[in-house]
């Protein structure tokens, strides 16, 4: 007798990075040029070699998560590992000569992330000779931009405590209700599915739009649709919200994968998205298609060619 | 004559029996786990995993009212959370998810039975000493400050199945 075991959902990882706040406010920041104008980006690298007291935080939630069963990315070591794959990518070859092949989105992707920041902010209060720490936790779903946990407060003013001591105590009064809330979100998953952000675009190359009318099922409607309605019968409850609808971009966001397929394997976006790559290159559409995921949480669906 | 005096008679009893019986589970759910009118204040962030907090309970003897304060304290970080005194404690409860404690109300009443299991969570902070009222002729009020192992109070709850693992099932 065949058994159905059902294997284990994807898990979520989670890193804590310095909030965009605190690198500004420290002066932790790289300029960037974008097309002429010039944008303020965190530097965690300096913030992490220069701030013990941040490193120290950081290692804190890490020891701690890591004890209450959740192990987390670290932050430092994602910066290094970049650093050193890069290095690796550039230097390998094959015998005959050849490199390895990467495309400027791969450059581009190649970033310490995770699907769920914990992003960290804390200030030093002085108040003539006392001190005092406010202390903000934020877990944001990197896809969702969904404040999905958080905690925060200011601890009580001390004389003669010094900033490390503060901090770990802002660290051990706050973790726990932040993970109450964390845990909460990972019920809500459980129950409700994965909430995902999904996009279907076309290539400018394409001959179609999401605007051209096909005969599918015995009815006629806008390719669109058609799209809308498959999306409809492959989330949790029916459960999507349609943000935006042109012949070029349709956004589909608080979309609710199951967290596993029919097969009862581990769903995520890529494997969820097969089954419509594959409607649309079926007949009537005859339509080839990218898949283009952004980690556990996004993916597009580019109509017209891989 | 007499079989109606003696109705009257067993009414009385009746009666009486119904009062007695009604107080007494009264006073069983004044002491019992269920009690939920206590008082509960954080004091700060203990060690790792441990919160202070001072907590009030009432007995006909300070040392049982006492001992029903640390009760009292475990009961408030699994079902109410700590919300008042000093920062530094869960506002949060262990357990959020409503009716849990009616839904599992038998492991709980073997947990907070008398010398049960919740001891293992609970000890008495700092010199041992408490503030005692007497609130009237045979009740006292006493407050304590204990630590409570909040984090070891999960894993048992986690173990038992009354919560869940923060990310189990991935």
């Amino acid at each position: 007798m065949g058994q159905f075991v059902f294997s284990q959902a994807k898990k979520p990882t989670i890193m804590v990075v310095p909030s965009d706040n605190w690198c500004i406010k420290n002066g932790y920041t790289q300029m960037y040029d974008e097309m002429g104008t010039l944008k303020t980006l965190p530097d965690y690298k300096m913030a992490i070699q220069n701030e013990t007291d941040l490193l120290m935080t950081i290692s804190k939630i890490n020891t701690m998560m890591a004890d209450r069963g959740f192990p987390l990315v670290n932050l430092e070591s994602a910066l290094r590992n970049i650093e050193q794959e890069s290095a690796e990518i550039a230097m390998l070859s094959s015998k005959s000569g050849g490199g390895i092949a990467e495309s400027p989105i791969d450059v581009l992707q190649r970033t310490a992330n995770a699907d769920i920041v914990m992003q960290l902010t804390y200030v030093v209060n002085q108040n003539g000779p006392q001190r005092s720490i406010t202390f903000m936790l934020q877990g944001l779903d990197a896809y969702t931009n969904k404040q999905i946990a958080g905690a925060q407060g200011t601890g009580e003013s001390s004389f003669a405590t010094e900033t490390p001591v503060l901090l770990e105590e802002a660290v051990l009064a706050h973790i726990d209700d932040f993970n109450s809330r964390l845990q909460e979100h990972f019920d809500d998953l459980f129950a409700n599915g994965r909430e995902i952000v999904f996009q279907t675009r076309i290539w400018d190359t394409s001959i179609i739009d999401f605007e051209e009318e096909f005969n599918y099922k015995g009815e006629t409607l806008e390719m669109g649709e058609i799209i809308e309605d498959w999306v409809y019968d492959n989330t949790v409850q029916g459960r999507y919200n349609t943000s935006n609808y042109t012949e070029n971009v349709i956004r589909f966001d608080q979309v609710r994968i199951p967290l596993y397929d029919d097969r009862g394997r581990p769903n995520d976006t890529r494997r969820w998205m097969r089954d419509l790559r594959s409607m649309i290159a079926g007949s009537p559409f005859n339509q080839e298609c990218k898949i283009y995921t952004r980690g556990l949480g996004e993916v597009w669906l580019i109509v017209g060619e891989k | 004559m007499t079989k109606k005096i003696g109705f009257l008679g067993f009414l009385f009893l009746l009666m009486l029996s119904v009062t007695i019986n009604a107080q007494t589970r009264k006073q069983k759910k004044m002491a019992g786990f269920v009690m939920g009118n206590y008082e509960v204040e954080c004091m700060g962030t203990g060690m790792d995993g441990t919160q202070l907090v001072k907590v009030w309970g009432y007995g006909k003897k300070p040392a049982v009212a006492a001992y029903q304060a640390k009760k009292n304290a475990v009961h408030a970080v699994v079902f109410k959370g700590i919300n008042g005194g000093k920062p530094g404690c869960m506002s949060r409860p262990l357990i959020t998810k409503p009716g849990a404690e009616v839904q599992h109300g038998e492991y709980f009443e073997a947990f907070f039975s008398d010398g049960g299991h919740y001891l293992n969570f609970v000890s008495q902070s700092g010199d041992g000493t408490m503030d005692r009222i007497k609130v009237s002729k045979k009740q006292y009020k006493v407050g304590v400050v204990v630590s409570v192992k909040h984090a070891a109070l999960r894993r048992e709850l986690e173990t038992a199945g009354i919560i869940n693992k923060l990310g189990g099932g991935f």
